[in-house]
């Protein structure tokens, strides 16, 4: 049958690709799973930053390190990256590694597919990193980009939501990818009851994305629309709502948290019962508990809003259904727990993770019940007591579990044990100072400290402090995690097939490191050399982008300094963040001279086209025609009148002496704001100068 | 090669996903220039255009080379099954989002301008009603009329869901003359369809007054009916290329699958204007 194919198909006979082609082109599960692990890491390193930056402007009253507008930039781009581009991709990761072994497949449904859906991750990752050093600085209205606030940014706003475009595609295809894997590709034998929970929990998820990403998308299409084409979704004025994209926004949102809690849930539910040496206990109700969750996620996006106004009912409505959400979740912690019960347990790496997850996801789930009582919500919304719970929930939730799995499947993936003691030092480091870096912001949202704030009132100094102080320390803990796992690519003690003595599963019945090579597929270069020279790269790769992380201030500074750029725009985009995107009015620029002869004065051949509030620069062009020197002055007027005083300008070469040496050219720049004030029917309006020459001609 | 004996079949490592992110990138970039006027925009835009479309011929060329030549077994159809109908899914959810915003705003947001406080305070005398372009909008516009050409809109896609189903018969009986002539006749009910449809928005922005900027209404309206437009036009060069294939003598009675997936989606694009029919223009 082979034979017969290699005249129409002649490109599939070559020597497997190597080098960076290998990883560009692959189309292999555990490939791509490795490069969704390191793009995490990596935007784990530059979202990490951020946050080490916010913890240490908000290590004492006042303003520190950062101006508040690239503070509100910190906060919002540290949600992003580390929602859609650490938890996610790593939680992909474990899916493209995990689920084809674990369930005997020989790789996933669409392997090609498979590598778009990764290789379109790091082109959103470079407009959102990227967008922080356009003009204007990046989105800073929260990762949630709540419109009124986020009409008025700049370029890196539509990047931004081309970039969720992006990424919202590639979370599609992985998950129509993983969901199809796990539906059509399984062992024979494996019914769906038998499959492994994290597997359920992925097709659950997958389910779950597929879902709600367009919806994502939808919204933020309306926003596209209307900062830049004039629609009116989000604009009362029109008949819109801006609490309709607040809507939209948590029907995808809600949903969304739970993407970024279920895949924990299979992993932990993996690791517990190994290193209990029982079997999961209750796992049908772990299955239809997981299953609930995902129902229920479509249901209770309210809560996110009760503050916004909503009709009573509603209210009740959705504080009942999100404190119904505890009911299959509960169920989820009793197992947990009944698998330890009476288990013989080790504490592995792996399992001390597993269990702070068990003990520390449970306080974020009782914080997530507070919140979701209307009357004490009212009270805590948008605190810190809100910025507690999430991250109880997605740091000692999410992560934890990420790291769980991590300390569990790397013998899988690397053939080599884990280092225990430097695996207990990290967890011991990072499970003790997450404690101190997140409780006390409980606390501090009680007494009623807003989130989203680069300063604060003294009351709440010293939580802060103690935060701050825990929050460095776990930052710091996180590169021992990346020696671990460094370590453990580069060598260490064998780890068998069955790595753990307790483990079950099918993905424990295959060689550690589990076979490059897939069945009939031959690949070519793995081999030790290979390996090695690989890990060296991603060493340096990984060194190479924390100092570039760890450069981005002063970096950005320098740039600033060089281009020019944000310096007076900064300053005037200060002023006027009230852009009226909802129309346009024509500027003609007119220039006029009085002796032509000796001058040629011209203003842009074409009249510009602004929003009132816009930031706008045009230039005007001055030439000596003569053989003299010559010295002469411009004085600006306007039509119709009504408009001079809507005309805020911030740099004018009006009534200034001009002196030009013979034949001399020189532009001369006007930046000016139109004001917000200009009336609606003013749709044309005339900016002209007049030049006319000083005293006598010398 | 790939295929195990009686197992999956799993291509070898391609560079078109990476043509494909790279032609993404050049897109969106572009775009973001072009909306703000800034040099480059138009190019990297069509640079990118170019390169999905590149990338789209390149892929899809090699599925179809891989499907003649019998990689796909029966596991891998089924693989195909399973994909288009989350794919389809997804889409159908995308659509929700907008059908929400319509819904939103005429049962929820625009009742609210026009009653209460709101109407003392902010908006004193708007009426509300749909359609509208809202309290603040000073536009004057026409509604579409659903039983013009909306309404022969409606009666060209029913007829082409039933072409395709047609066709789908000559193909299942071998009849390829049937077949050909479904297909045919599918793509040309789509491509009337789609002109109809120009004609509609020219008449909209020039006698009538509507236009995307035309408060809730033209928003929802131009955003609903345009995304199902693109949904057509990728139908129609889904059939197209499906007719083509069809022609070179592609498909077998017992597997046809491309076939298939591009009737579900044209069902799917049915559906969802069946829907627009009944909210955007008649209700």
């Amino acid at each position: 049958m082979e034979a017969n194919l290699a005249p129409s198909l002649p490109d599939e006979h070559h020597a497997a690709p190597t080098g960076v082609w290998r990883w560009l082109t692959t189309t292999n599960h555990k490939d791509i799973g490795t490069l969704y692990f390191w793009f995490a890491a990596t935007m784990f390193l530059i979202g990490g930053l951020m946050a080490m930056l916010i913890r240490a402007e908000l290590f004492q009253p006042g303003l520190q390190l950062v101006q508040p507008e690239v503070f509100n930039q910190l906060t919002t781009m540290h949600g992003l990256i580390m929602i859609f581009g650490v938890i996610m991709p790593a939680f992909t990761a474990f899916a493209n590694w995990q689920v084809p072994l674990m369930i005997g497949a020989p790789d996933m449904a669409f392997p090609r597919m498979n590598n778009w859906s990764f290789w379109l991750l790091p082109v959103a990752g470079v407009f959102l990193v990227g967008s922080l050093f356009l003009p204007g600085g990046a989105v800073a209205g929260g990762w949630t980009m709540y419109p009124p606030l986020f009409m008025q940014g700049g370029i890196s706003y539509d990047l931004t939501i081309f970039a969720i475009h992006i990424m919202g595609a590639s979370s599609i295809m992985g998950s129509i990818n993983i969901a199809t894997t796990i539906l059509n590709m399984r062992a024979p034998g494996m019914t769906l009851m038998k499959m492994p929970l994290f597997v359920w929990t992925w097709l659950i998820t997958a389910f779950l994305l597929i879902a709600v990403m367009p919806v994502l998308a939808g919204a933020v299409t309306m926003l596209l629309t209307d900062r830049n084409f004039g629609t009116h979704f989000f604009d009362a004025a029109g008949g819109g709502d801006p609490v309709m994209f607040q809507h939209v926004f948590w029907f995808f949102g809600h949903p969304e948290v739970y993407i970024l809690i279920l895949p924990a849930f299979g992993i932990i539910s993996s690791v517990i019962p190994t290193f209990s040496r029982k079997p999961l206990f209750g796992y049908a109700s772990m299955v239809y508990a997981t299953a609930s969750i995902a129902i229920l996620s479509f249901l209770v996006w309210g809560h996110h809003m009760f503050t916004v106004g909503m009709p009573a009912a509603a209210q009740l409505y959705f504080m009942y259904a999100t404190l119904l959400i505890a009911v299959p979740t509960g169920v989820k912690v009793f197992n947990w727990v009944a698998t330890m019960w009476r288990g013989s347990l080790t504490f592995e790496t792996a399992m001390l993770f597993a269990v702070a997850f068990v003990c520390l996801f449970t306080i974020g789930g009782f914080s997530g019940l507070v919140l979701a009582m209307v009357p004490v919500d009212i009270q805590l919304q948008d605190t810190y007591y809100v910025v507690a719970h999430f991250h109880y929930v997605l740091v000692t939730g999410a992560l934890f579990s990420i790291y769980a799995g991590l300390y569990y499947w790397l013998p899988k993936w690397t053939g080599h044990r884990v280092n225990e003691t430097w695996g207990r030092w990290h967890f011991w480091l990072s499970a003790v100072s997450v404690n101190v870096l997140f409780f006390p912001m409980h606390f501090l949202g009680l007494a009623g400290m807003p989130r989203r704030i680069p300063d604060y009132a003294l009351q709440f100094a010293d939580f802060n402090r103690v935060a701050s102080l825990g929050g460095f320390i776990f930052g710091a803990s996180q590169i021992l995690l990346l020696i671990v796992i460094l370590k453990c690519i580069r060598g260490g003690v064998k780890a068998e097939a069955r790595a753990w003595e307790g483990a079950e599963g099918l993905e424990w019945t295959v060689a550690s490191p589990a076979l490059h090579a897939r069945l009939g597929y031959e690949q070519s270069g793995m081999s030790a050399a290979d390996n090695q020279r690989t890990s060296r790269r991603l060493v340096v790769l990984a060194l190479a982008m924390f100092a570039f992380g760890f450069a981005l201030v002063p970096l950005y500074d320098v740039f600033c300094d060089l281009t020019g750029l944000n310096r007076d725009a900064a300053q005037a985009l200060a002023n006027n963040t009230q852009v009226d995107a909802s129309r346009k009015v024509r500027i003609e620029l007119v220039a006029n001279v009085q002796d032509g002869a000796l001058w040629r004065f011209a203003a842009p051949n074409l009249p510009v086209d602004v929003h009132p509030g816009e930031l706008v620069q045009v230039e005007y062009e001055l030439e000596n025609l003569s053989d003299r020197p010559l010295i002469g002055r411009a004085v600006p007027s306007y039509a119709p009148l009504a408009a001079a005083a809507h005309f805020k300008k911030i740099d004018c070469f009006c009534f200034r002496e001009q002196r030009l040496a013979p034949h001399e050219k020189i532009r001369l720049p006007v930046l000016f704001v139109l004001d917000r004030g200009v009336a609606r029917d003013m749709k044309v309006v005339t900016l002209s100068y007049t030049f006319f020459a000083l005293g006598k001609r010398t | 090669m790939t295929t195990q004996p009686g197992g999956y079949y799993l291509p070898a490592p391609s560079h078109w996903p990476l043509v494909g992110s790279l032609a993404l990138m050049s897109a969106a970039l572009g775009a973001t220039l072009l909306i703000h006027d800034l040099a480059g925009g138009g190019w990297l835009l069509a640079a990118g255009g170019v390169g999905l479309a590149t990338m789209l011929v390149g892929w899809f060329g090699k599925v179809i080379r891989e499907s003649e030549s019998g990689l796909h077994g029966a596991q891998v159809d089924q693989s195909f099954r399973w994909g288009m109908g989350w794919f389809i899914f997804s889409e159908v959810m995308f659509f929700a989002a907008f059908f929400g915003a319509l819904f939103y705003g005429r049962m929820i947001s625009v009742p609210d301008l026009a009653g209460g406080e709101q109407l003392r305070l902010l908006w004193p005398g708007y009426s509300g009603g749909w359609p509208t372009t809202g309290p603040g909008v000073e536009a004057a516009f026409t509604p579409m009329s659903p039983w013009g050409i909306p309404a022969l809109n409606t009666l060209l896609l029913l007829s082409s869901g039933a072409t395709v189903t047609w066709a789908h018969w000559g193909l299942k009986r071998g009849r390829r003359g049937q077949l050909n002539l479904g297909l045919a006749l599918t793509v040309a009910l789509g491509l009337i369809f789609l002109g109809f449809q120009v004609y509609e928005y020219h008449y909209a922005y020039t006698a009538l007054g509507l236009t995307l900027g035309a408060g809730i209404y033209g928003a929802t309206f131009f955003m609903l009916t345009g995304f199902h437009g693109l949904h057509v036009t990728i139908g129609s060069l889904m059939l197209l290329v499906i007719l083509g294939r069809s022609l070179a003598g592609h498909f077998r009675p017992d597997h046809h699958f491309a076939f298939e997936a591009v009737s579900w989606y044209w069902h799917f694009v049915d559906v969802v204007w069946l829907l627009l029919f009944i909210f955007v223009y008649w209700l």
